[in-house]
């Protein structure tokens, strides 16, 4: 009886194993599709053929085909690193230590590289900016004005150059619903994601709320980069362009001062020719593209913002992100390389607690990890003092795209602040103050919400928290 | 094809089993046993197939030509083409590069020869069937007069590419009749899952630990680093290569076949000479009934038995692959197989303990030797294990280890006998079994999770 149930199970087991290959084989996705999660493409079924099977290409093909179209797949990749996770004694507290251990490591690598590649702080050139006009920021005084070219004008339409046509103001009944889509080769037009009015609506509302605590000459700026699973349609020539309607739509319909940059505009031409805008290891953009869109930004406010390639930056060329699945990817993928700003000014930074507490935590840590910029997001409040003297401050409100984005904004801010109102970082029952409130105690006059398509204007409860921590 | 790609587990397998018994009569199922062999080598090998069927079909032709030979020069003549002939093509892909290289390089002359890539388990399916002629030869076994049964006897997809190397005579009947027990059936499913676990959870594992410990191409950053390091490549060369052995005999068994053990738990060895009878068995059985013994063996006295070993030594090194290093481990090897033969009186009254401690050093320290086929790296290495002007630890290390905490004594206990010993309980304890069957079966799924979750699982014996 029991070497018949020992049967029935292992010949179960067979016919599971045979049963999911049949599936895969009749059901699974034949197209290569983009993995959120994973931030690459997946394979799609190879093509059969005498020249392929001869290689081995169809063989090869055939195996990713099976593994990246298995049902659930992230569920089970995710299942499989909480079982191995079962067996590190490391947690967070040791994580922290063993990346100090690395740091050090780095920091004498970081020297030789400055000295090496770049020049350093001290040799450094101050940022160009040129005289504000009078609702924008006032250049710092410390700062020499200079003309300097703007990387990023001809490929980047400001937002006004894109606004469709004037509409009635707050008429919000009459919002249509947007898209993003991408352009196939042969012309066809492919929706990624589709923004309804109603979330559209939720967006405006919130971006309005802000501005209506702002100075009179604040700005709320918006940028919703797209997800690299998303570029890798460019990148990889599956598609040759990509377009948004969302951005026109809502500048055209929120109060005046709010502007929502085309992300996909500013990195179209910058991806086409090549430049790195993501990480082909990590879900992130670069701080190139970051530096791309703030520009965009800044400029809106009549500042000549320092191109990125006239900073300085510690390079590594060794970085795995949030893709790098152990050493076994590490050993088959190519890294990325990740370049780390030199600020311009001096920057102090702090972690502000519930309790109002601070505690030193610097802008940016020299190790190769996305967590180098701001040491990753931590809650609930973050203030860099920029040494920079313009009278002017500014609140960045993002997600982990944000992160990377706010170095940039240090040469034109004298304080930066920062927070993530995601659940997992904000919880409005420790709040002591509204963020209203900390906009006023602060002299906030510019909010920027840098906000990935995951976390964008589809994301219906955190536009909303947005609005009621507000 | 590998046993730990999906292409294998979700869809070869579950086909052949399905064909294998819907189909009545032996014949069919050769038929689709040879099919499928040469469907599974043909995957990673679609040209290669042809100098298999080749060899095999050589092979076939010398040995009818040596059965109908009635003197003994004509059969001889007719083994030392046989020979030849089947080493000429392991000769060539594999060596060729080699010897050419090393005789540039002697004679400091320029050579523009491109070495050929080497085809996959050649090494394997050669020496299995050599034994099949000088079986012929010896009258071990009688000349198979179907071609497509000495097919299958060389192509039989479970030890086609990373063995065991299987003696004709081991097989000779099976390849003419063969019946399947349930108790094959859920004998050899059972490893065959417990094989894919040890591969999949332990063996990668391993490789993954050892690669954030030694990234490929670098050097050991302390001496915790380099014993960590060396420690860890023998255990993932264990598991892995036991591993594909252990899915080999278990679907051997569903299949019909009885292949002999290849790995008895070489670390528990207590001597270097009980570490070969341990470690690829089918290898050491192969140089000693087909080189050792035909050279003299130990009956020509102490001198003859040294160079009979030497040779014998030289020859493993050399068949695990063309380098230096090989020629190196095989005689450290050799050194260690002499003086523990020679003192094996002395040795013996030392303490088990520290005979088994001795052993397993003199097998990490061997297995450094394998892992690095550049010289300078080796030397490091070896240095590094020794002190070699390094830190005791470096933060990389301790970061890894800290990492794998858990996974290392783990890893040291699934490579003891617990399997042989719960096998024994359970034939008191019948609920065992079943237990042992409902392990198997959730190592078998954990081990496609794992292989959905990681795309990079090489063999390393294929090498070979």
């Amino acid at each position: 009886m029991k070497r018949t149930l020992s049967f029935l199970l292992q010949y179960g087991t067979l016919v599971l194993f045979g049963g999911l290959g049949a599936l895969l084989l009749l059901y699974g996705e034949k197209e290569p599709h983009a993995s959120l999660t994973e931030n690459r493409m997946l394979a799609g079924f190879p093509e059969l053929s005498a020249d392929t099977v001869k290689s081995g290409d169809f063989m090869s093909g055939l195996e990713e085909y099976l593994c990246d179209n298995m049902p659930e797949r992230d569920w089970l990749v995710e299942q499989a690193d909480l079982l191995m996770s079962r067996f590190s004694l490391d947690g967070p507290a040791d994580e922290e230590a063993a990346e100090n251990a690395l740091y050090e490591q780095v920091m004498a690598m970081a020297q030789e590289d400055t000295t090496d590649d770049t020049p350093g702080p001290a040799t450094m050139e101050a940022p160009a900016l040129t005289a504000a006009p009078t609702a924008g920021p006032t250049p710092a005084s410390t700062f020499e004005a200079e003309a300097t070219p703007v990387a990023v004008s001809e490929a980047s339409p400001t937002p006004e150059s894109a606004s469709p046509e004037p509409v009635s103001k707050k008429d919000l009944s009459a919002i249509p619903s947007c898209a993003l889509t991408l352009t196939e080769k042969n012309g066809r037009l492919r929706t990624i994601y589709t923004f309804s009015p109603e979330n559209i609506r939720g967006m405006i509302m919130t971006l309005d709320a802000y501005r209506a605590v702002l100075p009179a000459d604040g700005r709320v700026f918006f940028a919703q980069p797209p997800f690299p699973s998303v570029a890798n349609n460019l990148i990889n020539g599956l598609c040759v362009d990509w377009n948004s309607d969302l951005e026109a739509t809502i500048n055209a319909y929120s109060d005046e001062g709010v502007c929502m940059v085309n992300v996909l505009d500013v990195l179209r031409q910058p991806l086409l020719d090549g430049e790195s805008m993501y990480f082909t290891t990590d879900h992130h953009w670069t701080p190139r593209a970051a530096c791309y869109t703030a520009n965009v930004m800044l400029q809106t406010m009549g500042i000549d913002p320092k191109p990125y390639d006239s900073y300085s930056f510690i390079t590594y060329r060794d970085f795995f992100g949030s893709a790098a699945n152990g050493p076994s990817y590490r050993s088959s993928h190519k890294p990325d390389t990740l370049e780390i700003l030199i600020p311009t000014t001096p920057v102090k930074g702090y972690k502000i607690s519930w309790d109002r507490s601070e505690e030193e935590s610097p802008l940016l840590f020299y190790r190769p990890s996305y967590a180098a910029f701001l040491g990753g997001t931590q809650g609930p409040w973050r203030r860099f003092e920029t040494g920079v003297d313009c009278g002017r401050c500014c609140l960045v409100i993002g997600d982990s795209f944000a992160n990377c984005f706010l170095p940039f904004l240090t040469p034109y801010y004298e304080t930066v602040h920062a927070t993530d109102l995601r659940g997992s970082y904000y919880d409005q029952r420790h709040a002591q103050w509204t963020v209203s409130e900390y906009i006023r105690e602060n002299g906030i006059d510019d909010v920027y919400f840098i906000l990935s398509t995951a976390n964008g204007v589809n994301t219906v409860n955190l536009i909303r928290t947005l609005r009621d921590c507000l | 094809m590998v046993f730990s790609g999906l292409t294998f587990l979700l869809l070869f397998l579950p086909s052949l089993l399905i064909l294998y018994f819907l189909s009545r009569g032996l014949r069919w199922r050769n038929g689709i046993l040879v099919i499928f062999s040469l469907i599974f080598y043909a995957w990673g090998e679609p040209i290669m197939v042809l100098l298999l069927i080749g060899t095999t079909l050589f092979n076939y032709l010398v040995a009818k030509r040596m059965a109908a030979c009635t003197d003994v020069r004509g059969k001889k003549l007719c083994l030392i083409l046989g020979v030849a002939g089947s080493l000429a093509g392991l000769l060539y892909f594999k060596y060729a590069g080699f010897f050419l290289a090393t005789l540039a390089d002697l004679f400091g002359f320029r050579l523009d020869f491109a070495a050929p890539r080497l085809p996959i388990g050649i090494s394997f399916y050669t020496f299995q069937i050599l034994t099949y002629t000088v079986d012929v030869y010896r009258g071990k076994a009688g000349v198979q007069k179907n071609f497509w049964r000495l097919l299958l006897y060389v192509s039989c997809f479970p030890q086609l590419i990373a063995g065991p190397i299987v003696q004709y005579s081991d097989v000779a009947a099976a390849l003419d009749e063969r019946a399947i027990s349930l108790d094959d059936f859920v004998d050899g499913t059972r490893r065959f899952l417990l094989g894919l676990g040890k591969k999949v959870l332990l063996a990668n594992t391993c490789g993954s630990f050892l690669l954030t410990v030694l990234p490929t191409g670098t050097g050991p950053r302390s001496i915790a680093g380099a014993w960590l390091s060396a420690f860890l490549y023998s255990l993932q060369l264990y598991f892995d290569f036991s591993a594909y052995s252990d899915m080999a005999i278990g679907l051997g068994r569903v299949l019909g076949f009885s292949y002999k053990e290849n790995f008895l738990y070489p670390y528990l060895s207590a001597s270097p000479t009980d570490f070969w009878r341990r470690w690829h068995i089918s290898l050491s059985s192969f140089f000693r009934d087909y080189v050792y013994i035909p050279l003299g063996g130990s009956r020509r006295g102490k001198a003859r038995r040294m160079l009979n070993l030497l040779i014998v030594w030289a020859l493993t090194g050399l068949w695990h692959g063309a380098a230096w290093n090989f020629v190196i481990w095989g005689l450290y090897w050799f050194m260690l197989l002499v003086v523990d033969k020679d003192l094996s009186r002395l040795w013996e009254r030392v303490p088990r303990f520290l005979r088994w401690l001795f052993t397993l050093f003199a097998a990490v320290v061997g297995w450094t030797i394998f892992y690095y086929t550049d010289m300078p790296g080796l030397g490091a290495h070896l240095s590094a294990l020794f002190g070699g002007g390094l830190p005791w630890l470096d933060a990389a290390t301790a970061s890894a280890f800290r990492q794998y905490a858990l996974f290392l004594p783990m890893a040291c206990v699934a490579a003891a006998p617990i399997v042989p010993q719960l096998k024994r309980m359970s034939q008191r304890r019948p609920w065992l079994a079943l237990g042992g069957t409902v392990f198997a079966v959730v190592v078998g799924l954990l081990s496609l999770l794992f292989l959905i979750r990681q795309s990079y699982n090489p063999f390393i014996y294929f090498r070979f």
